[in-house]
């Protein structure tokens, strides 16, 4: 079972509802419709094995067996409810895995995700997820295994910026300063280094800034030109916010709406 | 192909744009970048220079990880140091830099305070660090305000006892001693030592001028005096021919205690004041005067908290947002007149109330709500909400973005008195106003590392939302509408992210509950506080609110937010926090130069 849609080859069917995820007609708007689309495939930019996806996470030894918390669910008798019947259990869940979590920190500058995206793709593409959203960081806590899984195309594919966006599981501090002078994003416990000879970004330590046994490098950052075509947000030197006519548009009706509906909802005449 | 080529070359050449919507859609950027040299003019490039050593348009920092870690900070080497000396005298470690995560890998920027020339570093703002922060909030707890109209009432109809300007001197002079712990009615008390006391007091505020004339200066906090002639006049007309007094409980009483202490204190000195000067004994009217002093006719700072907060009376959580907007005194000596007006007749005027209005939200609303209440009270002092309140404290960002606002209503805006609180006419003000912040942000990376966080970020465009919409309008209403607006909406769609643990949670809650007036439902935004159910959990918000009251009282060109008696109280020169100047006093106290009351030194040992 796939945990996240991402290469899916199958389109599901379309029904009479298509939603539009998201206005506008700019490249900063055509960016959030297809991150938070899972119909779309996200571009894959480098490949990073398996294992070192677990040696980044930091949770278990490579090899190590998943840590359990409850039996398998198909070992289990559990009452009956239908909504357990409903709802297939995902790999993690079914095994009995404990929950885990990776949790990302995106820059300020040029991201090609930042928290809000993450969360809205994390809903949009994974199932089993508890999602915090900080203002430079967002943790995403799955039944071990799954994030495992959730994870690889996380840094494999066009969200991750080996320059800009950092796994952090613990001391985040420093999404909104200056880059360093390998234009990197500030880590106080320096789990990422520039490698100058391959232009790679390397990481040295796992999520929790503890020293890995071998380094995992995670690709080339790309080139500034790169960076901004690939920002979700709006910017002043990409595709100034102020000119998004829709979008200010609808969050305008949204600010309107939502306090005519608490006030007077009676005083709602409009046509939706 | 060659028109295009010709086009750029004169774009080039001549920095010249042509009035063509593709050009404003396409080309944004292009046409963007033609003034930067524009933006290096501005007041906050030069402070950011100063405050960084560097270009403050530059993304890099070279220097990052090679600063020397928390030694470039001398505060943090005295730290150390002191550190070390503890652990040494009382065997058990204290301060160490030897544990958890290495400090000083970036800058630590030193803070230059708004509006003066001191420059400080950030540990001097915390709230435990900084005595004046801890006097501002010690004398607004220490207040309690008592009408007596009631008093002089009961004692002239029930206890037949004559009252004239004479009886109320000797009332004073003797509350200036029960204040101070003196006993008057029994032979063989205990007193307290009056130096340990000395900023106890009680003084009187009335709007007439014959009962002012009538009572002893000393007692009388004097509004013609301290107020401009229209503010005074404001004033003047909505306290009448009260008298109201107005009681200082020594800060060292509510340090002990708690700021519930203040007005049980203020009530027994006041009964015994009476009891004293009026020669009563234990009849019943004295039971009667408790009664008034304690609940009738009095006046707390703030209001009990619910039971999970467990607060008495006059502590942080419980003040009202328009009462802190009447302890907020900056912008008294200005004439009391609606803020567009000044704004289009002379920006250089309307200068001062914004510098006044961010004065007081800077330094009083932003300190109490992310400082004091959500940093200490609630959530036990981390030190993270600190930098949040040094954002309204010091780099003067909020005035910078405030005076360009007011240089283009000066240039646009003309014959108009107040912006109709309408939300199609408001909304494009505060888009333009608040995509000006996020831009400033974009293209200084040294001020977005200067405001590292998103809760800095939330505390700006928040109070810039509210104070620009309520400023233009003059309702408080359409400022909160505003100000939850900014973040809930423009600044989450715009950057996908917004603060400390999705901190818009309280915009978004906070529109739908705007206009309705029922206590459960949304209140007056005057009678909101710290502690209003939905607002209470994340800092950076009391700003907002605070600058949607004060702005809306600039706004109409009112003299006060919530209160004339809570006003003119914070307006005596006798306290210790001048709350007129309160980036001053802080910034005193950072360079060791404010002193505090209540500090037990009469008492102590030699040291």
């Amino acid at each position: 079972m796939k945990v996240m849609h991402v290469a899916s080859e199958k389109r599901e069917e379309k029904s009479e509802f298509e939603p539009q995820i998201y206005p506008g007609q700019d490249e900063v708007s055509e960016r959030r419709r297809k991150l938070w689309d899972k119909r779309r495939r996200l571009t894959k930019y480098r490949d990073v094995p398996d294992d070192d996806i677990t040696r980044l996470l930091g949770h278990r030894p490579v090899g190590a067996l998943y840590v359990s918390v409850h039996p398998p669910l198909d070992e289990l008798i559990e009452p009956y409810d239908p909504i357990k019947s409903l709802v297939a259990p995902t790999p993690g869940a079914r095994a009995g895995d404990r929950i885990r979590f990776a949790q990302f920190s995106d820059s300020f500058w040029h991201p090609p995700i930042t928290p809000y995206a993450r969360q809205r793709l994390y809903f949009n593409r994974l199932r089993g997820v508890d999602v915090v959203t900080y203002s430079g960081r967002t943790m995403l806590e799955m039944r071990e295994r799954d994030l495992e899984t959730a994870v690889k195309p996380l840094i494999e594919t066009e969200v991750f910026n080996p320059a800009r966006t950092s796994l952090k599981g613990i001391t985040i501090h420093g999404h909104s300063l200056r880059l360093d002078e390998d234009g990197l994003m500030f880590d106080a416990r320096r789990r990422f280094v520039y490698d100058k000879e391959t232009g790679e970004v390397v990481y040295i330590k796992d999520q929790f800034g503890k020293v890995l046994d071998r380094p995992v490098p995670v690709g080339r950052p790309p080139s500034e030109e790169e960076c901004r075509k690939l920002s979700i947000t709006y910017s002043w030197d990409t595709r100034q916010f102020k000119s998004r006519t829709e979008v200010i548009e609808l969050i305008s009706r949204v600010a309107n709406m939502r306090v005519l509906a608490g006030f007077n909802p009676e005083s709602i005449n409009e046509e939706i | 192909m060659e028109e295009k080529e010709e086009r750029k070359k004169f774009y080039d050449d001549k920095g010249q744009i042509t009035a063509r919507e593709r050009d404003y859609v396409r080309e944004l950027y292009a046409v963007s970048k033609k003034f930067l040299p524009t933006e290096r003019r501005r007041a906050i490039y030069s402070r950011l220079e100063k405050q960084f050593g560097a270009d403050p348009l530059s993304l890099v920092d070279s220097e990052m990880y090679k600063r020397g870690g928390y030694r470039q900070s001398k505060r943090k080497q005295e730290f150390v140091k002191s550190g070390r000396q503890i652990a040494i005298e009382r065997g058990i470690p204290a301060y160490n830099r030897a544990v958890g995560i290495p400090l000083g890998q970036r800058i630590l920027e030193p803070y230059v305070i708004t509006g003066t020339d001191i420059t400080v570093e950030q540990d001097d703002t915390h709230h435990v660090n900084n005595p004046a922060i801890q006097q501002m909030v010690d004398d607004i707890k220490r207040t309690t305000i008592v009408n007596i109209d009631i008093a002089h009432r009961m004692l002239q109809v029930r206890a037949g006892k004559e009252v004239t300007p004479e009886t109320i001197n000797l009332y004073l002079e003797t509350l200036n001693h029960t204040m101070c712990g003196g006993a008057v009615a029994q032979e063989h008390m205990s007193e307290i030592n009056p130096l340990l006391v000395k900023d106890a007091y009680a003084k009187v505020i009335t709007g007439s001028d014959e009962i002012k004339d009538a009572l002893d200066r000393r007692y009388v906090i004097d509004i013609d005096r301290l107020f401009h002639p229209t503010r005074a006049e404001q004033l003047k007309k909505a306290l009448g021919n009260s008298i109201w007094v107005v009681l200082r409980t020594p800060t060292i009483a509510i340090r002990m205690a708690d700021g519930d202490e203040a007005h049980r204190w203020a009530a027994m000195q006041n009964t015994m004041a009476f009891i004293g000067s009026y020669g009563l004994s234990g009849e019943h009217v004295v039971s009667d005067l408790a009664y008034s002093f304690k609940h009738a006719r009095v006046v707390n700072m703030g209001n009990k908290m619910w039971y999970q907060r467990m607060r008495g009376r006059n502590e942080p959580g419980g003040f009202p947002d328009g009462y802190i907007c009447d302890f907020i005194q900056s912008e008294r000596d200005l004439p009391a007149r609606p803020f567009l007006e000044v704004s289009e007749e002379d920006p250089e005027e309307a200068k001062k109330y914004s510098r006044a209005m961010y004065e007081g939200i800077g330094a009083i609303a932003a300190v109490l709500d992310n400082m004091i209440w959500l940093g200490f009270y609630m959530s036990g002092g981390i030190g993270f909400s600190n930098t949040v309140s040094a954002a309204g404290l010091a780099g003067g960002v909020i005035e910078d973005i405030t005076e360009e606002l007011i240089e283009t209503t000066h240039r646009y805006i003309r014959g108009i008195k107040k912006v109709p609180p309408k939300w199609d006419i408001v909304r494009f003000i505060v888009d333009m106003i608040i995509q000006y912040v996020m831009e400033s942000y974009e293209k200084f990376p040294a001020l977005s590392e200067f405001h590292w966080g998103g809760a800095h970020k939330v505390s700006i465009i928040g109070s810039m939302g509210a104070g620009v919409a309520s400023l233009l309008t003059g309702s408080s209403t359409m400022g909160m509408w505003a100000g939850h607006y900014a973040i809930a909406l423009v600044m989450k769609e715009g950057w996908l992210r917004t603060g400390w643990a999705g901190q818009e949670i309280q915009d978004h809650i906070g529109l739908p509950s705007l206009c309705s007036f029922r206590p459960e439902e949304g209140n007056f935004a005057e009678l909101r506080g710290l502690n209003y159910p939905m607002q209470s959990f994340s800092a950076a918000h009391g700003s907002l609110r605070d600058a949607a009251i004060y702005g809306a009282m600039i706004g109409r060109g009112s003299a006060w937010s919530a209160s004339p008696v809570v006003k003119v109280a914070f307006a005596d020169p006798h306290l210790v926090f001048d709350f007129k100047n309160p980036r001053l006093c802080i910034a005193k106290a950072c360079i060791k130069q404010f002193m505090p009351a209540g500090e037990r030194g009469p008492s102590l040992p030699a040291h």
